[in-house]
């Protein structure tokens, strides 16, 4: 078999669908568990070949990660491979006992969702009431343990106005704050999404937040569907974007055992299930992961086509692009885009 | 160019009041030649350091939850 020149560094494995919660903006639409969700043994076996691929960091995430009982022996399986490993959680689930244990795990990061500045907008959004006193809880004895804390935020018309409250609250705790866009995906419904304009806003907040407060006051960051090639505003990104790493060295592994090359994207995207191919295999097939691994300029689409980042960019999200337009390499969402509509309007 | 940053910094104020963002503040978050010049530094340690010691590479950082030990990394003697 041949061996490609990528290497899937980080990999996001839905562990479970099943959860606790029923997020308006879930783009899994987890709830139940899928048929057939992949067994104990087939889990640490997947560790195993994630190892021999080169991976470097398996994040899991649901549904809600938590409830899948093994979870622990999944992650300290991990551990023991040498790869790093961050726990993705709402929060809800998460008491001493958890915080013992993934004191053990030492994990890269543990992330709790809060998506308002409220329990009213946070408890609305998802579906369950006192999970923003909860989260906050979790929150609490995560610092408490000197464990890596993020807050995730997702924003939709819903909330994004609550974005200064929640700042106030994270302020100073030494906790990371990602703040990522709601697409239309799975459960969300298009009605919601950000406008363009409020979307440059969340941008605009998180630009001012970066400099008014220090990294160590508020470690804040845009997440990959928060870009791109702004003129006007300073990078609210970490890093510069350096296109959509799906399949190139990010990769997503569904709980019955699909292959993505990131969750976030629809069904159409399944390269493959690893009980009938190994990860190895489905990784290293040259047809896999095309629309990245084999990208042209001449794929781009929309107003990408005549942009002068496309090459690097290759369109921003591919997710947003496909679920916007319907077409590969054309994300909507981009603030060079949105500032070039800005100067001519 | 006059009318050109008029008008940006016209639509900045506005969409910066949506979240209680002042005029000042607003402005503020535009890009500056340090802020320019700090980016490319960051680019060039994440060239060199970061993609060996972020264990997710490039991609970790966005794809799966940021993680304060990124921005240690990455922001080292300011934080």
């Amino acid at each position: 078999m041949l061996k490609t020149k990528y290497k899937p560094l980080s990999v996001v494995w839905e562990t479970t669908l099943n959860c606790n919660m029923n997020c308006m903006h879930c783009g899994s639409s987890a709830g139940n568990q899928r048929i057939k969700e992949l067994t104990p043994k087939e889990g640490l076996n997947l560790c195993n070949d994630l190892s021999k691929l080169g991976t470097r960091l398996v994040s899991l995430m649901g549904g809600e990660a938590l409830l899948r009982k093994d979870w622990d022996i999944l992650a300290n399986h991990i551990r023991d491979l040498g790869m790093n490993v961050t726990l993705m959680s709402n929060g809800w689930l998460i008491n001493e006992s958890v915080v013992s244990k993934l004191v053990k795990i030492d994990p890269y990061a543990v992330t709790i969702s809060i998506d308002g500045g409220n329990a009213k907008t946070h408890d609305s959004i998802r579906c369950l009431k006192g999970s923003f006193d909860r989260s906050f809880s979790s929150l609490e004895l995560l610092t408490d343990a000197n464990l890596p804390a993020t807050v995730i935020t997702t924003v939709s018309k819903k909330n994004f106005k609550e974005l200064p409250v929640l700042r106030d609250l994270l302020l100073n705790r030494g906790i990371a704050w990602q703040i990522q866009m709601a697409n239309p995906v799975g459960r969300f419904p298009k009605s919601e999404m950000l406008s363009k304009d409020e979307f440059y806003s969340v941008a605009l907040f998180i630009a001012s937040t970066r400099k008014n407060f220090t990294i160590r006051e508020m470690p804040i960051m845009g997440a990959h569907n928060f870009g791109y090639h702004s003129k006007i505003l300073q990078n609210i990104m970490i890093l510069p974007w350096i296109g959509c790493q799906a399949g190139l060295t990010a990769l997503g592994i569904q709980s019955d055992g699909g292959v993505k090359a990131c969750l976030s994207l629809p069904d159409e995207f399944v390269e493959g299930n690893i009980r009938n191919r190994s990860i190895s295999e489905i990784w290293n097939d040259p047809n896999s992961f095309s629309y990245n691994r084999n990208f042209k300029i001449e794929d781009l689409n929309g107003k990408c086509k005549e942009c002068k980042y496309g090459k690097k960019c290759r369109g921003g999200c591919l997710t947003v692009s496909t679920s916007l337009t319907g077409e590969n390499h054309c994300d909507p969402y981009c603030l060079n885009l949105i500032e070039k509509e800005m100067i001519t309007a | 160019m006059r009318r050109r940053k008029k008008k940006i910094d016209a639509k900045l104020k506005t969409l910066g009041q949506s979240l209680g963002l002042s005029e000042v503040d607003a402005l503020k978050a535009k890009r500056t030649v340090k802020s320019i010049v700090s980016l490319a530094i960051f680019a060039g340690v994440f060239a060199i350091l970061g993609s060996v010691m972020m264990p997710g590479g490039p991609a970790g950082l966005y794809y799966t939850g940021v993680s304060i030990k990124d921005f240690r990394m990455l922001f080292g003697g300011w934080f």
